[in-house]
């Protein structure tokens, strides 16, 4: 028989295809972003499981988020912080290193001072697991602790540089409505209305404005005489890298370069430029003239932003309309009338703003506004001009008390303000019992944001911790830290903490016991230069156990919730926290803590002499009544600010302008925080009596309370039942899914890994 | 008469390893030819190939790399890095091949990367309005601040110049020649089997945007391919002016070690050694599919009684025609390719671009003859697309390739 040479072809195909599906591989899949992980024993030992079992994660986020991302990040800074700080002119913190160094310090300090032997030998047994030095898992735990305080210094000292609103008022008279418009106490007072000086508040700033009456505001940009370190780049008008001859001393330039027209860097002798960093130059290099050229205190007007609820306004629209305040007091006065870099403009700007329709009637109005000044910064780059905090203004329109029923004063109405798409809200916990759920169990709830850097998420674990000696507990955490943001124990007891930036920290302490000790000399030199003489020597050290390892400590050790207070109490605090706990029995508490690094004796009325303030949602704040942080006597919330310790750091006021503000005054997420506070406050109110596991999810889940950039953790607990619902792995980790792990049937079977 | 056909198969084994190199026309005249025993063929390729887009995961056209959303640390989002790469690589591929007997042939290639040049084609979408500098961040502001971190702005990169590729060694067998049923009814078909020595580079790791010069980064043929080719000719029915083919294929990847990035060049970008371990594996996809194709001979053109056929132009009749036109299909499949290192969730990032998925290879060529006029040479030009039909997972590169060869027999 004669074959078919078809069928050979056909035969062939068919050998070929069938080898090619037979070898076909699978396709990838995305990796779980999420591990759960049992450790057992000693700290060490459970150290070393944790090291083992995660080495590549936790290399992972050291390098990512540290070597790649916050300490190039911080290293931007050092030309803000060594012209103050002149530690950190010194070669060991050059190319590159200061960060990490600065970093590096902190953490060693910490370990040697303050840290306990369990959480020094769980460290130690990550580091041995995950195969990498000592000193990068202790730069991987502390690193937050330090980065918080050094952001305040940074955030303080830019702050006394940008332009600050001065003074408000709205042009109308007031004294004849019937009410104390501005809350000083008295109805129609003869000076009703202006708010001389302004100061950030809590409140409405004003109620029952008539709806025809424009907005004033005082913005002032301070003068201050330069740094003790220099960038020439930000002299105007110069060539990029050089500096008008002019303006330098001629002992600070090599003899050969004397009479040259610009210098560079290059021209410079070594010993003028060892006292800075590069690009800066010492100031006593350069002409005063020269050097007060860069922060002109100009405030500029084309900066102007102002948003008026949801509505954008700016520089150059009909609504908004500036003036110079010539004749007034102007800073920097005295400098020669033709020199080249005397400055003209250095003089407050009044602006006036006024919607084309008018302000709403009877109702609460927001205004956002932004503003910058004429200082060239080229450090850190980009180059920019120095910008002030977002300040949002509040108050209510003619009616606004008849139609709603509240807003007699300013203190009724709440600054809340508008949606703002350009910021996120902040870190909340809220715990409720009870009343206020639905089957009158406790149930706490905890979402933190700060950074997540794209990528921080995708280190997270949920630890479960097994010791020899304390309670087995759960804690949301992330590849090599021991601690997280929030966990619970077998006994119920829960724990969540935010951060609440405050200038009461170690950081600053020790900066300012450096200028008490030089007083006298900063007095005759109330300066930059003054102040960086009296700084020699000092470091930015962290002090005190990091929020986190309390947090550990708290869960380890502790079933309820007034013995956690009292550990809490006893401790001395890295920065300022704010702390929630919730217990099995509906014991909840709300901790605000800061470092006391000043004797605080001198201010009982605030009764911060310790750095600890407590309270529960039966305590009223005594001076006006409302409960602290709770809608009603079965819940209590926490967002990034402090609602009891407002004066986190007592008034130092012979520091004049280098005196530390409280955190209102300062800090981006004040305002932020506030507004997440109120709408967290309305969320708890309105579903009162019917909270449930899924309804506090819901609740974490309001878009308006959801950090969707930089969410890290999300849970909830119901202490009693000793379950956790976590959310980890995702961003924002509030959307979930939140999964259940039940912590008692866990032990109670064996609890096995 | 036997050396007129074995000149004339000379010339059609070239489709051979232009088709087992990748690069340029695959068989202008057939999957199946073989070199007469003793004859060489030398084939001097240039090859001009550009991507710029990726066929991803849906079949949909993208750019190679994904967009980057980049944010300030508690501060809003900066803005939006979009990143088109355009890579364009030029080589000189030099092929050398010897028939051992009628029915098995040997080539050599070894092609010669002239320039590689990848832009980044970075730009810039603008994102919130940043308190701190008080405007949104430009892209100017973004490279700035990201210079403050000791990033520098990736730029274009042009490199591999004169750099070898992979070396390419192959042998076809067309087993049908002696079955006599088979060439009755015109029916050929031979196995080819080619395999490459790693001469080529990878890619500088410390680089953002670079390439190698394996055949792997070439990602045009398997370190080991194995070949089942069939032709149909209508030499009775059309006078020989056309020719049917099939081609089933499956090409196989040996898994490869590469360095991991330090960051030496870009720290903030490719600092991946500390987790990712110093050296990671890849194990490509392998490669399997078939092609289909026709040689058409529009014009047969005169036959002239030059030197090469002793002045016969009888004999010049039995040379190729002067001009041959070829359209080819091909069907690839490609099997999801392996990264392993210390880290799974990087494996992930790389493997997510090299899922399964296929391509469709759209190709065309134009050979013209100079034999029956006496020269001896055939010069030919290919155009080869991947971004005409759409694929998925893959890269939608589109070739040019002009060649000349050369066909000699030294004894």
């Amino acid at each position: 028989m004669k074959k078919s040479p078809w069928l050979v072809v056909v035969l062939c195909i068919s050998l070929v295809f069938l080898g090619y599906f037979s070898i076909s591989c699978e396709e990838a899949t995305e990796p779980s972003y999420t591990q759960f992980a049992v450790l057992e024993g000693t700290p060490y030992e459970r150290g070393l499981q944790h090291g083992t079992q995660f080495k590549p994660l936790i290399r992972s986020l050291y390098t990512r988020l540290l070597t790649t991302s916050i300490l190039p990040y911080l290293n931007r800074e050092q030309g803000s912080i060594a012209p103050v700080l002149p530690e950190y002119n010194k070669p060991e913190y050059r190319e590159g290193k200061f960060s990490y160094v600065m970093v590096k310090e902190s953490g060693h300090h910490l370990y040697e001072n303050f840290l306990s032997d369990a959480q020094k030998d769980e460290m130690r047994g990550i580091a041995e697991g995950a195969d990498m030095e000592l000193d990068e898992i202790l730069i991987l735990n502390t690193f937050f602790d330090t980065m918080m305080g050094f952001r305040g210094i940074v955030s303080f000292i830019q702050g006394i540089q940008d332009p600050e609103i001065k003074s408000l008022w709205f042009d109308t008279d007031l004294t004849q409505d019937g009410f104390d418009n501005d809350g000083s106490g008295i109805k129609d007072n003869s000076d009703e209305g202006p708010i001389d000086p302004y100061k950030t508040s809590f409140h409405a700033v004003m109620v029952e404005v008539p709806t025809d009456a424009p907005f004033h505001m005082v913005i002032e940009d301070l003068y201050l005489p330069g740094f003790a370190c220099m960038d020439p780049r930000n002299l105007t008008p110069m060539a990029e890298f050089e500096i008008e001859s002019e303006c330098v001393d001629l002992s600070c330039i090599q003899p050969e370069f004397q009479n040259l027209d610009n210098f560079r860097r290059e021209h410079f002798t070594e010993e003028a430029l060892n006292s800075c960093l590069e690009p800066r130059i010492g100031i006593e290099c350069l002409d005063i003239y020269c050097a007060e050229a860069m922060d002109p205190g100009c405030v500029n007007p084309d900066s102007i932003r102002i948003q008026m609820n949801d509505t954008l306004y700016v520089a150059g629209d009909d609504a908004i309309e500036w003036k110079r305040l010539e004749g007034s007091e102007a800073t920097g006065d005295g400098l020669p009338e033709d020199h080249p870099y005397r400055r003209v403009c250095n003089y407050p700007l009044e602006v006036t703003f006024f919607p084309p329709e008018g302000w709403p009637e009877a109702s609460e109005v927001s205004l956002l506004i932004q503003a910058g000044d004429q200082s060239p910064v080229y450090s850190p780059e980009p180059y920019h001009n120095r910008y002030m905090r977002d300040e949002r203004i509040v108050f209510t329109t003619k009616g606004f008390y008849e139609k709603e029923g509240y807003g007699k004063v300013p203190s009724e109405v709440e600054n809340r303000g508008a949606v703002d798409p350009n910021s996120q809200p902040t870190s909340i916990a809220f715990a409720v019992r009870n009343s206020a759920t639905k089957d009158g169990d406790p149930i706490m709830a905890h979402h933190y944001a700060l950074l997540d850097s794209d990528m921080v998420h995708e280190h997270s674990i949920l630890f479960v911790h097994k010791p020899d000696d304390g309670y087995p507990h759960v804690v949301l955490g992330f590849a090599g830290l021991i601690w997280g943001f929030a966990g619970m124990n077998s006994e119920g007891l829960s724990f969540g903490f935010t951060n609440s930036d405050t200038l009461d920290n170690p950081l600053v302490g020790v900066a300012l016991n450096k200028i008490y000790e030089n007083i006298a000399d900063l007095l005759e030199n109330p300066d930059l230069v003054g102040l960086s003489a009296a700084m020699q020597g000092v470091k930015m050290l962290a002090e005190g156990i990091p929020a986190g390892m309390i947090g550990r400590d708290v869960l380890a050790h502790y079933s309820t919730v007034d013995e956690a207070a009292k550990y809490i109490h006893s401790l001395h605090h890295s920065y300022g926290w704010n702390f929630l706990l919730a217990d099995a029995e509906g014991g909840m508490v709300a901790i605000e803590v800061d470092s006391a690094v000043l004797d605080n004796d001198e201010h009982p009325d605030f009764g911060d002499r310790d750095g600890f303030m407590y309270y529960t949602p039966e305590e009223g704040n005594p001076e006006d009544g409302p409960r602290w942080a709770s809608v009603g006597d079965d819940d209590l919330r926490i967002s990034s600010h402090y609602q009891k310790n407002v004066v986190d750091i007592p008034p130092q006021p012979i520091m004049s302008t280098f005196e530390p503000p409280r955190q209102m005054f300062w800090t981006g997420y004040f305002l932020r925080s506030l507004r997440t506070f109120y709408v967290l406050g309305d969320q708890i109110k309105e579903n009162y009596s019917n909270i449930d596991v899924a309804k506090a999810i819901e609740i974490l889940q309001v878009p308006d309370l959801v950090d969707k950039r930089d969410s890290m953790s999300a849970a909830v607990f119901e202490p009693k039942k000793k379950i956790v619902h976590w959310s980890l792995g995702v961003v924002p980790a509030s959307d979930g899914p939140f999964t259940a792990f039940d912590l008692g049937a866990f032990l109670e079977e064996g609890g096995a890994k | 008469m036997k050396r007129r056909t074995e000149f004339r198969k000379a010339l059609n084994l070239l489709a051979i390893f232009l088709l087992s190199l990748g690069f340029s026309a695959s068989a202008w005249a057939g999957f199946t030819e073989t070199l007469p025993q003793g004859m060489f063929m030398l084939d001097e390729a240039f090859v001009y190939s550009y991507v710029d887009s990726i066929w991803d995961n849906h079949d949909d056209e993208a750019p190679i790399l994904e967009a980057i959303d980049r944010y300030e640390p508690g501060g809003g989002k900066q803005g939006v890095i979009h990143v088109r790469p355009k890579a364009k690589y030029m080589i000189l591929i030099n092929k050398l091949q010897y028939g051992i007997l009628d029915d098995l042939s040997i080539g050599l290639g070894i092609p010669i990367v002239l320039n590689s040049e990848v832009d980044p084609g970075l730009s810039w979408e603008t994102g919130d309005y940043q308190r701190q500098i008080g405007r949104p961040y430009s892209e100017d502001d973004f490279w700035a601040w990201a210079g403050s971190m000791g990033q520098s702005k990736p730029q274009k990169w042009s490199g591999n110049k004169g750099k070898l590729s992979d070396i390419v060694l192959g042998l076809r067998w067309q087993w049908t020649q002696r079955i006599e049923r088979f060439q009755e009814i015109d029916l050929h078909s031979a196995l080819s089997i080619s395999g490459i020595i790693p001469t080529g580079s990878p890619a500088d790791p410390e680089e953002v945007v670079s390439v190698g010069t394996t055949m792997y980064d070439l990602h045009t043929m398997g370190d080991l391919a194995f070949h089942l080719s069939f032709d149909k000719k209508f030499k009775e029915e059309l006078d020989n002016r056309l020719t049917l083919g099939l081609d089933v294929f499956y090409e196989t990847f040996f898994p490869r070690e590469r360095d991991a990035a330090e960051g030496t060049k870009h720290p903030l970008l490719l600092t991946q050694k500390p987790y990712i371990g110093n050296t990671y594996t890849i194990k490509p996809g392998d490669f399997s599919g078939f092609g289909v194709q026709a040689d058409v001979v529009p014009y047969r053109g005169p036959a002239w009684g030059t030197w090469l056929v002793d002045g016969d132009a009888e004999k010049a009749e039995n040379l190729p025609p002067i001009l041959t036109v070829s359209v080819n299909y091909t069907f690839m499949y490609l099997q999801q390719s392996d990264w392993r290192s210390n880290f799974d969730q990087w494996d992930w990032d790389k493997e997510k671009y090299w899922r399964p998925g296929y391509k469709n290879f759209i190709s065309g060529t134009a050979l013209f003859s100079f034999l029956r006029l006496g020269a001896p040479f055939q010069l030919y030009c290919n155009v080869r697309f991947l971004s005409l039909i759409p694929g998925k997972n893959t890269r939608a590169a589109d070739v040019v390739t002009t060649g000349i060869q050369v066909p000699f027999k030294f004894w």
